[in-house]
């Protein structure tokens, strides 16, 4: 280590107030195994390699997992009354009487090892229940929170019961049947332009005043500054796995304060083989998530979650490129909001934006999402449903809460909708994060899918008891749970069939469709079609317009063409939900020929 | 850096003062009460009467496509709910309290004394504009559109919130279902946008331009295809007989006048009854000389409008002058000024007061002063009220040129009009599809240009009772009674 290394970490040091070996550690100035061994010259103790004396499992699994990660150490073995237990950390009076309540009054002589080989040997033991726990932890805490069973029977029974009579009734009067569906629809449409358009009203007025100044973020101290932990899920995207890390060492946060886990599956070689290559600084852990269906992103972030230990965490895929204020914007955001905020989410935007017309259209969407829709939500205080990434936690209530659902395949959305069922807020933050738009429609259908799919396996679990929603969140809330989460699908869904009555009418002049629109339904569909197409195409243009994207505001015209993608990936959505629900639909990133910026 | 100005602007915008709440609300009190007064002398302007009469047709028929020939949309949709004189006016009402509550926040920016500022508004407080606030209804909502837009454009060149450029351009769009002479108003807006929206990104002028006109070009292209749905033909609005869209490419509109110099002297003599605008112009050329292109542009447009022929009554030419310069006041007027503008907004009120109005705003004068009304006014009404009773369809009638009736009616059911089926019919042999017929004295025809035969000479058809200005002819068999099921 140079001497200008080591006066930098110095610096870091008097600013952070964190042990210097941490420092050194994070910076990547020192490796892991060499540091522990110097600390235990300097606390006295001998240094143990547990990768060649291995804990006794037997031991190991009488105590908690939890309190053993939290803690930094593992009991090693026992000789008579006597343990001997390995510590990432100095021991002292509070670890003592950790000890003292967990083993009981018995002599404990110190040994010590690095973190991660504590991680490791807790992993390796605790295998099975690490699996449990994160497939089936929140559906052991409580069923009804889980899309285990994507429909309870009662679910089922309205379900079978409404197709028949829906058949029954065809059969018997079809045209009062079909005009009954096609004023469903309509109405369907008619709430969804109202609500979206109403709430991206109100979303538009924060922008008037940054949320977070850079005056907030400057006045934090680092010294007292939290642990922040990053959860980076991470499959077969071995190409992807360098950037991610260069993207993430942008992040305006001391290193020794910031926690990386890339949570790396078992079975996928190649990334894991990746990201060793990478050689990432000391702040950056590998957790292996255990090879077990179901494969999906909740069931890692949830592994994640047990070795996090941070005050706060955030997620980000792979492909992530964040604001580098976002995490300070976070923690002034908690620190500033209601004991209650369980969650912060960022705005996600596109750096490849004008790569197709996919990318174009995908940033106009999700422009508006993120910068007018998820404000005005925050700002009515409404139920919000994350993204997939950018979303900050207050750890302890993230546990409490129960983590996230692996069987729900977008867990994000639910967890956010459960946080607002359990009491707790989730707000906005004015921070972005940049990732790789999809630029293959087969790719970009099979990640919607999957969206669309996961509102339904929402919005069923949310409805298997809608009076207790109501009583929790409230009947507007609920509503607007329903407007947004089960409302989506539904017009997405009938979007297609629409155009084509349409089509067909305009094509051939038919009047057969005539007594399918009587008056009232008519003049709804035609407010639909006309305002509503306007409408959406046009908060589409302000919000790219708000991101200076000025060349995508002309694009915004082919918004209603874009529906029509959005309604072939809610046909496959419904076909899945019945078929595959628990299927992840797998998005490839790394696709994009524009590089992230640097 | 936000100026003092735009500060205390911001500040009245998000922390709105009793003031322009008072302000709107001494207005509104009186034009509701001038809209009542109008309503007990029976009388009736008569685009009231028109979108009235479209709103009565569509309530009873229950086919709002009937206003597929019809234009401007937006009152009429607005009088849905409920078609008569007090609501027209109250609406119209409605529209002049929400622009006095905008000027007034727009001048409570100014370094006046409060009084002063709010005293200005005295230049809007003559019968012109509580003439067009209780009974023009399209050009109240024109007009509060357009203020409404130019604020929120101003707010969003001035702190780029997109928020206001949505609220801007919807309102053109919606203006656009009032009026169509916001076509016209727009330019200029836009061209705001292409001047003033910089940033550091290339083409945010054209962007924000875009998106600024955006929601009108689409109101335009929405409505045209409606008509085409409704009618077959896209442009079908624009040849509605009661609409003065290209009026002057009408036969009935040949007699308006034309040129430059018939639009220069009417244009002239509306700038003279607005000295508010002239002694602003006067101002803003000193003190801020690009924005004189605001007030330049309104009075060019008028003028232009004019010279080709379309309508453009005096009452709103001045007051939209006087709307545009009080709106167009920087905010950095020198505090000194107060009491020129203040005389002048004076000297305006007293213009307006003591001037004899022209056309239809005087014979509104006088009814609401005097009470007294045209005989024609009182006629129409006892007609009116005399059929409102009849069997449904049964009294054939052009709502061309009797819509005054059916509004006086309040009911559409009694009348058969062009919008039915069998009204074609009807026409052709009166005696035999209706009991009754109301044609217009001098006319004889029930459709002046349908070239029909004199309705006296329908077999079956006699006189039964004429007006001064209408004759009603009933059957005389009783065979013509097919109105009822007609429905």
């Amino acid at each position: 280590m140079s001497d200008k290394d080591l006066a930098r970490a110095l610096a870091l040091q008097r600013r952070t107030c964190d042990p210097l070996g941490g420092i050194l550690l994070a910076l990547g100035l020192v490796r892991r195994y060499d540091l522990y061994h110097t600390l235990s010259e300097l606390w006295e103790l001998p240094f143990v390699d547990l990768s060649r004396e291995p804990a006794d499992r037997v031991l190991l699994q009488s105590l908690p997992m939890e309190l053993m990660i939290r803690e930094r150490f593992v009991p090693v073995t026992k000789a008579g009354a006597q343990v001997t237990v390995a510590v990432a950390r100095r021991p002292d009076a509070a670890l003592e009487e950790t000890l003292r309540q967990a083993l009981g009054d018995v002599p404990v002589t110190y040994r010590v090892t690095t973190d991660w080989d504590i991680d490791h040997a807790i992993r390796q033991t605790f295998r099975q229940e690490l699996i449990d726990g994160a497939t089936y932890g929140l559906f052991f805490r409580n069923p009804e929170d889980s899309a285990h069973s994507v429909f309870t029977r009662s679910q089922f029974a309205v379900l079978v019961g409404a197709v028949v009579a829906a058949l029954g009734a065809l059969y018997v009067a079809p045209l009062p049947v079909l005009i009954v569906l096609n004023l469903f629809i309509s109405l369907a449409f008619l709430v969804s332009i109202v609500f979206k358009v109403a709430v991206s009203f109100v979303g538009a007025a924060p922008e008037r005043w940054e949320t977070i100044t850079a005056d907030d973020v400057t006045r934090l101290e680092d010294h007292d500054l939290p642990l922040y932990t990053v959860l980076v899920p991470v499959y077969h995207e071995a190409s992807v796995v360098q950037q991610v890390l260069r993207n993430l060492s942008r992040l305006d946060y001391p290193k020794s304060k910031l926690e990386i886990l890339i949570l790396l599956e078992e079975d996928d070689v190649d990334t894991i083989a990746a990201a060793k290559a990478a050689q990432p600084p000391g702040n950056v852990r590998f957790v292996i998530v255990p090879d077990q269906v179901p494969k999906t992103k909740p069931k890692a972030l949830n592994v994640g979650l047990y070795f996090a230990r941070g005050e706060y965490l955030v997620i980000y895929d792979v492909e992530d490129r964040p604001d580098p204020d976002q995490l300070k914007k976070s923690v002034v955001a908690f620190r500033d909001g209601p004991a209650n905020l369980a969650c912060v989410q960022a705005a996600l935007n596109y750096y490849n934006a004008n790569e197709n017309l996919l990318t174009r259209m995908f940033t106009l969407e999700y422009s508006y999402w993120f910068d007018y829709l998820l404000p005005g939500l925050h700002k009515l205080a409404l139920p919000i449903p994350l993204g997939g990434t950018s979303n900050h936690f207050r750890t302890e209530i993230l546990r409490r809460l129960g983590a996230w659902d692996p069987f729900n395949v977008t867990e994000d959305a639910d967890l956010g909708a459960r946080a607002s069922a359990r009491g707790y807020s989730v707000g906005m933050i004015n921070s972005t994060t940049y990732e790789e738009a999809n630029t293959h429609v087969g790719n970009w259908i099979r990640q919607r899918s999957r969206w669309i799919k996961g509102f339904m396996q929402t919005t069923l679990v949310f409805l298997r008891k809608p009076a207790v929603l109501v009583r929790q969140i409230g009947l507007i809330p609920t509503l607007s749970f329903l407007a947004l989460v089960a409302g989506t699908p539904v017009t997405f869904l009938m979007t297609v069939p629409m155009w084509a009555l349409y089509v067909t009418w305009l094509v051939r002049g038919t009047n057969a469709l005539n007594p399918l629109f009587p008056p009232a339904i008519l003049y709804l569909s035609l407010f639909n079609f006309l305002v509503g197409n306007m409408l959406a195409t046009y908060l589409g243009m302000l919000a790219v317009f708000r991101r200076r994207q000025y060349g995508l505001i002309f694009w915004a015209l082919a918004t209603p063409v874009y529906c029509v993608l959005h309604s072939i990936a809610a046909s496959k959505a419904v076909w899945q939900l019945f078929t595959r629900p628990f299927y992840w639909e797998k998005t490839t990133h790394g696709l994009s020929r524009v590089r992230a910026p640097r | 850096m936000a100026s003092a100005a735009s500060a205390r602007r911001a500040e009245l915008r998000q922390n709105p003062t009793a003031g322009p709440l008072a302000a709107a609300g001494v207005f509104f009190f009186l034009a509701a009460a001038l809209t009542y007064r109008a309503d007990v002398s029976l009388w009736l302007s008569h685009h009231h009467a028109h979108v009235i009469e479209k709103a009565l047709l569509v309530l009873d028929r229950g086919r709002l496509e009937l206003i597929g020939f019809f234009y401007p949309p937006l009152p009429f949709l607005l009088m849905l709910s409920w078609p008569s004189p007090v609501f027209a006016g109250l609406l119209a009402a409605g529209c002049g309290a929400g622009l006095v509550w905008i000027l007034t926040r727009e001048l409570s920016c100014l370094p006046f004394p409060r009084p002063a500022s709010f005293g200005l508004l005295l230049g809007l407080a003559t019968p012109t504009t509580f003439f067009l606030f209780t009974q023009s209804l399209w050009e109240a909502l024109l007009l509060v559109l357009l203020v409404v837009a130019r604020t929120q454009c101003v707010e969003f060149v001035s702190r780029g919130n997109t928020r206001a450029l949505f609220i801007a351009g919807l309102a053109l769009g919606l203006a656009f279902l009032a009026n169509y002479y916001v076509l016209l108003f727009t330019l200029p807006y836009a061209f705001t946008m292409l001047l003033f929206v910089r940033t550091t990104r290339r083409g945010a002028g054209v962007a924000a331009a875009f998106v600024l006109v955006f929601p009108m070009v689409a109101t335009i292209l929405g409505w045209m295809y409606l008509s085409w749905v409704f009618t077959g033909e896209p442009l079908a609005f624009t040849r509605d007989p009661a609409s003065s869209m290209f009026a002057f490419l009408k036969p009935d509109g040949a007699d308006l006048p034309t040129g430059w110099s018939a639009a220069l002297r009417a244009t002239a003599h509306d700038v003279r009854m607005a000295p508010v605008y002239m002694v602003v112009a006067v101002v803003v050329a000193w003190y801020r000389p690009f924005r004189l292109l605001t007030l330049v542009v309104c009075a060019v447009f008028v003028l232009v409008l004019r010279t080709f022929g379309f309508v453009f009554p005096d009452y709103l030419a001045t007051v939209t002058f006087t709307v545009v310069a009080l709106a167009s006041l920087p905010p950095r007027t020198p505090r000194q000024l107060w009491p020129l503008l203040l005389v002048t907004a004076l000297l305006q009120f007293g213009l307006g007061w003591a001037l004899p109005l022209r056309g239809e705003p005087a014979a509104w004068q006088n009814a609401v002063t005097s009470g007294e009304v045209t005989p024609e006014d009182r006629e129409e009404t006892a007609i009116g009220q005399s059929l409102n009773q009849r069997p449904a369809r049964s009294v054939l009638i052009d709502d061309r040129v009797g819509y005054r009736i059916i509004a006086r009616a309040g009911t559409a059911r009694p009348f058969l009009t062009p919008v039915d089926g069998l009204y074609a019919l009807a026409v052709s042999q009166p005696a035999r599809f209706v009991p009754s017929m109301l044609a217009p004295v001098g006319r004889a025809h029930v459709v002046e240009a349908a070239g029909q035969s004199p309705a006296g000479a329908h077999p079956g058809l006699r006189l039964t009772r004429a007006w001064s200005t209408w004759c009603l002819y009933e059957s005389t068999t009783s065979r013509a009674t097919l109105g009822p099921q007609i429905r």
